[in-house]
């Protein structure tokens, strides 16, 4: 009995009520009806434009941003193996090889001074290497450069009195001298560079040579 | 004395008003209960908006009440047009079923629920029109009193066929329609409670008194 009067005090609540219901039902239709029109059209431009029937929203997008980098901080991504280099390929064209061929550090040449004195060259006196050159930075893979060539053997060949020189055999491995052996390989003599003398020293020449043009000058 | 108390009324008259209070009794019973199960079912339709907002409220991406509820408002009109989208489109279907029916007979004075060529056709008709089954209370108040007429009986017409399209799809599709605005306006109501509960600061349960019990880091001081 008691429930009964409360569904029917309920009931005369509600009637009082019922109107203001029903005009905000009616208003929330009609928001909706708009809603759904302005969406319609939107979705129109949305299909052309190759978007979503109902894009993200601002708040949902960092939400999904969050969640990606807390996956990301659980389960971090292995990193991706380096490709091996590719190495020993038959091929015969030399630019391909040159292009395959992995860049080598810069050779370091260390070009050696002619010994000064007569004793440096027999005694086999230390020869300090000049400085090296600063490092010039890696070139592009190219054919390896020859090394240079020995300053004595390089005298051999430029002096002027090539002639007249002994050739050497081969370079003494400790001071990069020539050095002449006869049949019993032993040794004669060591080449002893004459230096840069670019003048014409008669006194030099006296004895030296038996055969070819004598230009010395008379005082 | 009042004149009103000196209204004699016969026997049957007081049967006919404890009837009538009977009715009225029951009418309005019968709107509370069927209130408060629409309250019911808004409630329920309301918990979809738990739903919708709780991923951005418990990641702490919506901090104020006045960014729950934008951000409520708009997945709720998402949510509205993902579920009236199909009652407009019954209810289209049976506009444009009329509006066919119209343009081949050219009649746009068609009256779909008429007992003719209309809906009516399919449903029973009284006559209440009848002058005769109405009495007179009280000398001047004419109520119903005695069944009327049976004007129409339920009957197939060929020529009703485009109303028997259109009423239902109208009806049909309103009814959707009205449902999901209910639960739009539901949800919209079930934010405006959240935005005021989820930031809510509570002091209920606490006292300024009362020493904070020490950590394990502090020493107890004895």
């Amino acid at each position: 009995m008691v429930d009964l009067l409360k569904a029917f005090g309920r009931g005369i609540l509600y009637v009082i009520l019922c109107p203001f219901f029903l005009v905000v039902l009616a208003l929330f239709a009609v928001i909706g009806l708009l809603a759904f029109v302005f969406q319609l059209f939107k979705s129109i431009f949305y299909f052309f434009t190759g978007q979503k029937f109902f894009p993200e929203l601002p708040e949902d997008k960092q939400l999904r941003l969050k969640r990606e980098a807390e996956e990301a901080a659980r389960n971090p991504q292995p990193q991706p193996q380096q490709q091996a280099p590719i190495q020993n390929q038959q091929t015969n064209n030399v630019f391909e090889e040159i292009y395959n061929e992995q860049p080598k550090a810069a050779p370091v040449v260390t070009p050696m001074r002619e010994p000064e004195t007569v004793e440096q060259a027999c005694f086999q006196e230390e020869v300090k290497p000049e400085p090296a050159p600063a490092p010039a930075p890696a070139p592009a893979p190219m054919p390896e450069p020859e090394p240079e060539s020995e300053p004595a053997s390089n005298e051999l060949l430029s002096d002027e009195n090539a002639d007249d020189a002994p050739l050497a055999d081969f370079l003494d491995p400790f001071n990069d001298q020539p050095v002449m052996r006869d049949e019993s390989n032993e040794i004669l003599e060591v080449y002893k560079p004459r230096g840069n003398n670019d003048s014409f020293d008669a006194d030099e020449y006296e004895d030296d040579t038996d055969s070819g043009v004598d230009i010395r000058f008379d005082d | 004395m009042n004149p009103a108390l000196l209204i004699k009324m016969t026997e049957n008259d007081k049967r006919v008003i404890i009837a009538l209070l009977f009715i009225v009794i029951i009418i309005f019973v019968l709107i509370g209960v069927i209130g408060s199960i629409m309250i019911r079912t808004m409630k329920w339709q309301g918990k979809k908006c738990d739903t919708l907002v709780s991923d951005v409220v418990t990641n702490h991406i919506v901090t104020t009440p006045h960014q729950l509820r934008k951000y409520a408002a708009k997945k709720n009109i998402r949510q509205f047009i993902k579920q009236a989208w199909i009652g407009i489109l019954i209810i289209i279907v049976g506009v444009a079923t009329i509006l066919i029916r119209n343009a081949i007979v050219k009649d746009w004075t068609y009256d779909p629920f008429n007992t003719t060529n209309g809906f009516g056709t399919l449903l029973f008709t009284w006559d209440f029109s009848d002058p005769e089954i109405y009495a007179t209370f009280f000398g001047k108040w004419k109520v119903i009193s005695d069944w009327p007429k049976l004007a129409n009986q339920p009957h197939f017409a060929v020529e009703a066929i485009w109303s028997y399209i259109y009423v239902p799809c109208v009806v049909v599709g309103g009814t959707w329609y009205m449902i999901a605005a209910q639960a739009y306006l539901a949800r919209t109501i079930r934010a405006i409670k959240l935005s005021k509960k989820v930031f809510e600061k509570s002091l209920d349960n606490f006292d300024q008194n009362t020493p904070t019990p020490p950590t394990n880091n502090q020493p107890v001081q004895q």
